[in-house]
């Protein structure tokens, strides 16, 4: 009987010290979990937009990214914004836009490194049904319900830079262009819309266009030879912001800045300083902030599930010494 | 008290005691002064506390050097939950750009400014002291000019000091008394984040680099 009532206690007290450590083993697990999962809590975030132009960190990108985020803001959506350090690399601009679509972006803004290197990422993108907005040059593959543009209207370039040309050297004089970048399609455009405006002035004559990359020593090593092959050089058109500056440095070098007009493209890096203190002419550009919000609206319109709209051209403008002092919006 | 009840308080009393050890346990690991003070003068020859995210970095005769002269190459360490820290650190540029020290940086990834944190640098293109705020865009809030010319493989001894969002910037050329400061008080900064090295155009080199903890703004 007694060993009967000593094996039950025993059973008994087995099965309590089971209970309790049960108890203490789940509930700390329970207040652990608990308080892991309050740490891991993220708040709740908007949808995104990935806005992935050529670079990142010059003027006329971050205007851009402005008039890109006030809309966003406004729609109740978040920009992703990044862009390889390098404005040629174009390996590292697919991989990052790619990641960004990768990690849910719901439409992309792209500012093609080479527009021919990213037909195979567009396509893929409309083949998921990602909305695309193209901007800082013209769209690679034809627009459609999923692809957009949104550029400057480039034809207007050369027209403004013949006109303002004109009226710097007198209406005649021989001029050069340079940076033409195949991989950089608005420099070819601009150059080809100088051309036209000049068939229509006699007085103007084009002795040389010469190509260069987004590398700004080239573009300044070709200005030099321009420089010393037409010493009657009159004026120089540079098609791109690189250009410009490449232009201006030997310009700066020469020490002829006063006798050879400089017209330069895109209101970048510190072109409207350099305006200002008189070491180029004049700047031919489009408003990168308007360029940045009809890229938004666009791209919205998009990851809502409508088709995108028709592509968007916004006006070219001519930024001259007068027209940076007032500007100031750096 | 019957079993029933009893385990009842024991899985609570469990639960509490698992919640606070998890809690307590977060809370030092994200304590704002963990780590700290910090220095590293690159002695050992060795990087691998630091994450690279674009650049050529290595570490020569102890200091670090950027060979690359990319478009905002960083090199960043310490703890996220650094708070208010002072962030010292010998720069020299390369050639022509920017150089610099970054603060409270989280959310780094390749890219020009593709952090969140606080910049403070050297800028050779127009000879200042630059102040800005990145949130993977640039916010530049400052550029003070130097009264003397910034020179290429010259060092210069910066310092950063963040204390809520007051920020206190200050160079001197080495061998020089003189200095130039910036203090600022920021409308919004980042609250936290580790520290890093920064070069935007010009490669650039850094030595003896140090946090030390500030008291919390305020107090």
């Amino acid at each position: 009987m007694q060993e009967l009532r000593r094996t039950g206690k025993a059973k008994f007290e087995l099965r309590s010290l089971i209970r309790w450590a049960a108890a203490t083993l789940l509930g700390g697990i329970f207040g652990c979990t608990l308080a892991y999962w309050h740490f891991r809590q993220l708040p709740p975030s908007s949808p995104v937009v990935a806005f992935i132009p050529r670079t990142t960190g010059s003027n006329y990108t971050e205007d851009m990214r402005r008039g890109a985020q006030e809309v966003a803001q406004k729609l109740g959506y978040r920009i992703y914004w990044n862009a390889p350090t390098r404005e040629d690399d174009l390996d590292r601009q697919i991989e990052i836009a790619e990641a960004a679509v990768r990690r849910g972006a719901k439409a992309l803004i792209l500012g093609p490194t080479n527009p021919g290197g990213v037909t195979t990422l567009i396509n893929e993108l409309i083949a998921r049904r990602i909305p695309v907005v193209v901007v800082e040059t013209e769209a690679p593959v034809p627009t459609g319900p999923y692809l957009t543009s949104v550029t400057a209207n480039q034809d207007e370039f050369g027209h403004l830079a013949v006109k303002r040309i004109e009226h710097v050297i007198g209406g005649a004089g021989q001029v050069a262009i340079v940076g033409l970048d195949p991989g950089a399609p608005e420099t070819l455009i601009r150059a080809r819309s100088f051309m036209q405006a000049v068939a229509a002035d006699p007085g103007i004559e084009v002795v040389a266009q010469l190509p260069s990359s987004v590398q700004i020593l080239e573009a300044e090593q070709s200005t030099r030879e321009i420089l010393s092959s037409y010493p009657r050089l009159r004026a120089i058109f540079a098609v791109s912001a690189e250009a410009t500056q490449g232009a201006m440095l030997a310009l700066h070098d020469l020490d002829r800045q006063q006798s050879i007009a400089l017209v330069g493209c895109d209101r970048d890096w510190f072109l409207e300083d350099d305006l200002r203190e008189g070491k180029l002419d004049s700047v031919v550009t489009a408003d990168p902030n308007r360029i940045g919000e009809l890229a938004m609206r666009a791209a919205v319109e998009g990851a809502e599930g409508h088709p995108l709209p028709f592509p968007e051209k916004v006006d070219a403008f001519l930024l001259t010494q007068d027209g940076a002092e007032q500007a100031n919006n750096r | 008290m019957q079993p029933f009840i009893r385990d009842c308080v024991l899985f609570a009393a469990a639960a509490v005691t698992g919640a606070s050890a998890v809690t307590g346990a977060v809370y030092a690991l994200r304590s704002p002064i963990r780590g700290l003070p910090y220095h590293d003068d690159f002695a050992s020859g060795g990087n691998s506390k630091w994450v690279a995210y674009d650049g050529n970095w290595r570490v020569q005769s102890g200091v670090m050097v950027n060979e690359s002269n990319e478009r905002g190459a960083k090199l960043v360490t310490g703890s996220p939950y650094w708070a208010n820290y002072a962030l010292d650190a010998d720069i020299a540029l390369n050639s022509t750009g920017e150089a610099g020290i970054i603060a409270r940086v989280s959310d780094a990834e390749p890219g020009v400014d593709s952090y969140s944190g606080i910049y403070g640098g050297l800028r050779d293109r127009d000879e200042t002291l630059v102040l800005g705020v990145a949130d993977h865009n640039w916010d530049e809030v400052e550029a003070k000019p130097m009264p003397y010319p910034i020179l290429s493989n010259v060092w210069y001894h910066i310092r950063m000091e963040v204390q809520g969002c007051h920020v206190n910037l200050s160079v001197r050329q080495s061998g020089r008394s003189d200095s130039v400061g910036l203090d600022v008080r920021l409308p919004q900064c980042p609250a936290w984040g580790k520290i890093g090295l920064r070069s935007y155009d010009s490669g650039g080199q850094w030595k003896n680099v140090e946090v030390t903890a500030l008291p919390q703004a305020g107090s």
